[in-house]
């Protein structure tokens, strides 16, 4: 293989990056804040998705529009409904065993969602096509595609949109607080419940934003969540559970191992060496690459 | 003197005791008296991921069944009368433990007669078993892989499994024998590099050991250049691509998943790869495959079971019974090879009862093996061919040739095989 096809290679996994950063940050926002693990965000990837399929094929709207439009109605679900569903299992199980419960009642959550997609969709597969969906831009002899361009800057901007929010802004920054000390959080009065709300709101938006702008590049069924949610779980392990940075910078390292392992040990085999990747850090550095315990 | 009579004596005796043993028991034997009306189960997808493929098969079964009765039913020789067929169906909510539960209880408690097959091969997987538990023909046109009709080695795995679809392997060879003409006509080089990525699943493997199969078949004609499995689902093919790039590949056959087959044809269009030759196996033609990818699907072939454009006029007439009958039911469902070829396995089923003259399983089983080749094959049919035969050596599958069909104008049209062609195969232009 030429220098020039690892070059590209290279660029279009850092650029495919974008797309698993975008889908892992709802499950760091949820991890960082509440410690526990949301699988469920994968339905609301799902529901992102088909949102954006419904409104492209009805009205014409692009999904990066679909995603600004969308986060708002999910924002208010995630601080009214999820976390209902979250607070009934902090409630019933504060005595140690939030996490384990956790895990059981948003799996189950996600197969229920999914149902849902699967009554309303059906099972199908769905593909948004839009003006530059086999678009391609040319830099330096190299074509790369212009729909993971588009992923990856929105990725940026979300990244940066959200390490503002939490080190710049009261709401920020008491998210913060209730991430690293919930008792001292409680007696400065930070209203906690309501950072819970927010960090749940703000994870369901980014889901659901992911979902809509992955429609630029994939074509999906309900199971695409799942899908993501698998490889968010890799991201923000390998990244640093509940870190932003940490899970950007995690999922750059995770496209670059899967697209490298492609050429060593095949496709089918790649998701192996990614993984491992996660076992070995998990043993070496269990807070991850970039992480530091309790810290969003 | 008194030995010769006393064997004949007992000869007497056992010639009476034969007699009576043979004889009388017949005298008593009252004819099984004929049913109202014979029962016929099926397990299908009506609920689920798979209810909208589902209900085809559904209409499919209802549509002969509908024409049978319309005659008066069946003509059974054991009760020397027509006999109507009641269709029952129950629903396994796209679910394979389901759809085994539900078949065990159509045959237990709603005791049918006789099946009918489900679809897909997850659900047909759970069947067949259960068929096979309670010694029930089963036809079914909802089962692709051959891995489910034979074993490891080559033998056949169930008994009374009878498939109307043939194998991912007769595609690819299909595949080959259609891209030798076009070798031999001089409209591709020879040999054809064929770079082949493919789902990393048992008809992943059987399409390349097709792909291997029919090259081996033609030496110098074919030459497999790139070979690799992806895991379904796959979100970047890119590095597929470049390797595929890499290997001087002139064609680009492989089996792919539909989501699959349209991720990675929109990379491969924006890397501005261009092949001689573009399939992905049984994908390609599709109307979802067609809008989303626009031009690019341009000149893409893929495999067909069936298709209601096939010009042959017994497929016509199907496609007018069919419209009709979903008109009916106010219904919008266009022919499509899954209700096609349902009607297909209620007509199998049928025509097995007339053969056997009776609607014992058994009876009906041993009807269905004697169609064992296509010169003992059911025909006319609209299946591909035009023959219904399940082979011993494929494990009771149909092994007729498949439709390919190319996208051309942005419009699916059959190339292969000539008689049900519709328009000529076109070579991309690189």
């Amino acid at each position: 293989m030429q220098l020039i096809d690892v070059t590209f290679l290279f660029i279009s996994s850092l650029l495919t990056a974008g797309l698993y950063a975008l889908s892992s940050y709802s499950i760091t926002l949820v991890y960082g804040v509440l410690k526990i693990v949301d699988v469920s965000q994968g339905a609301l990837i799902t529901l992102g998705a088909y949102i954006a399929y419904t409104l492209k094929t009805l009205f014409d709207i692009d999904p990066v529009v679909t995603s600004l439009i969308a986060a708002p109605a999910f924002f208010a679900y995630g601080y009214f409904g999820h976390y209902e569903i979250a607070k009934r299992v902090l409630e019933k199980y504060s005595g140690g065993r939030v996490l384990e419960n956790s895990l059981l009642l948003f799996f189950g959550v996600l197969l229920a969602l999914t149902g849902v997609t699967y009554l309303v969709w059906k099972g199908d597969i769905k593909a948004v096509n839009t003006a530059y969906t086999l678009a391609a831009v040319e830099l330096f002899g190299l074509r790369i595609y212009l729909t993971r361009i588009v992923i990856f800057l929105y990725a940026i901007v979300v990244t940066a949109l959200m390490i503002y929010l939490l080190n710049r802004t009261y709401t920020g920054t008491a998210i913060r607080a209730v991430s690293q000390d919930l008792e001292s959080s409680l007696a400065c009065g930070i209203e906690v419940e309501k950072m819970f709300r927010t960090s749940f709101g703000i994870a369901c938006a980014l889901s659901s934003a992911a979902g809509s702008i992955l429609t630029l590049a994939l074509a999906f069924s309900p199971i695409i969540g799942i899908e993501f949610i698998l490889i968010a779980i890799v991201v923000t392990v390998v990244g640093g559970l509940g870190n932003f940075t940490g899970a950007f910078l995690g999922a750059l390292i995770f496209a670059v191992v899967d697209s490298l392992g492609v050429l060593i040990v095949g496709p089918a085999y790649a998701k192996v060496v990614a993984l491992a990747m996660m076992v070995v850090v998990l043993v070496v550095r269990p807070q991850g690459l970039f992480g530091e315990r309790g810290r969003v | 003197m008194k030995r010769s009579l006393l064997y004949g004596a007992i000869a007497a005796v056992i010639v009476v005791a034969v007699a009576v043993a043979f004889v009388v028991p017949n005298l008593f034997v009252q004819r099984r008296p004929a049913p109202q009306e014979i029962v016929v189960g099926a397990v299908l997808p009506l609920s689920g991921r798979l209810s909208e493929i589902g209900i085809y098969y559904k209409l499919g079964y209802e549509l002969y069944i509908s024409e049978v009765n319309k005659n008066g039913g069946v003509y059974v020789k054991e009760f020397d009368k027509r006999i109507p067929i009641r269709l029952v169906v129950y629903d396994d909510e796209s679910d394979p433990t389901k759809s085994a539960t539900q078949l065990e209880r159509l045959i237990t408690v709603e005791k049918v007669h006789l099946i009918l097959g489900g679809y897909s091969t997850p659900l047909v997987q759970a069947q067949a078993p259960v068929a096979e538990r309670y010694k029930m023909p089963y036809i079914t046109a909802g089962l692709i892989t051959s891995g489910v009709h034979l074993t490891e080695d080559g033998k056949r795995r169930y008994q009374y499994l009878f498939g109307l679809l043939s194998s991912i392997k007769n595609l690819a060879l299909t595949t080959i024998e259609m891209l030798k003409q076009e070798i031999d006509a001089g409209r591709l080089p020879k040999p054809l590099k064929i770079a082949t990525v493919n789902e990393n699943t048992d008809h992943g493997r059987e399409y390349l050991a097709g792909l291997k199969e029919g090259a081996r078949k033609y030496p110098g004609y074919f030459e497999i250049v790139y070979e690799a499995f992806y895991n379904i689902g796959e979100k970047d093919f890119t590095p597929i691509l470049t390797a595929i790039k890499q290997s001087g590949a002139n064609a680009m056959l492989n089996d792919m998943r539909l989501g699959d087959y349209i991720t990675m044809h929109r990379q491969y269009t924006t890397l501005g790869l261009c092949h001689l030759v573009v399939s992905y196996g049984p994908r390609g033609p599709e109307g979802i495959a067609i809008k989303e990818l626009g031009t690019a699907a341009e000149n893409v072939f893929g495999g067909q079971w069936w298709s209601p454009a096939d010009p042959r006029p017994e497929v016509q007439e199907f496609n007018r019974k069919w419209e009709a009958w979903v008109r009916e039911r106010n219904l919008d469902l266009p022919p499509e090879f899954y209700g096609a070829l349902a009607y297909e396995a209620a007509r199998t089923l049928v025509w097995a009862i007339e053969k056997a003259g009776s609607i014992d399983p058994d009876a009906v089983w041993k009807a269905l093996r004697t169609l064992d080749s296509p010169e003992n094959g059911l025909k006319p049919s609209i299946v591909i061919g035009g023959v219904i035969y399940f082979p011993e050596e494929t494990g009771g599958q149909i092994n007729n040739p498949i439709l390919l069909a190319q996208v051309q104008d942005g419009k699916p049209v059959i190339v292969y095989p000539k008689e049900s062609a519709t328009g000529t195969f076109r070579v991309n232009k690189c």
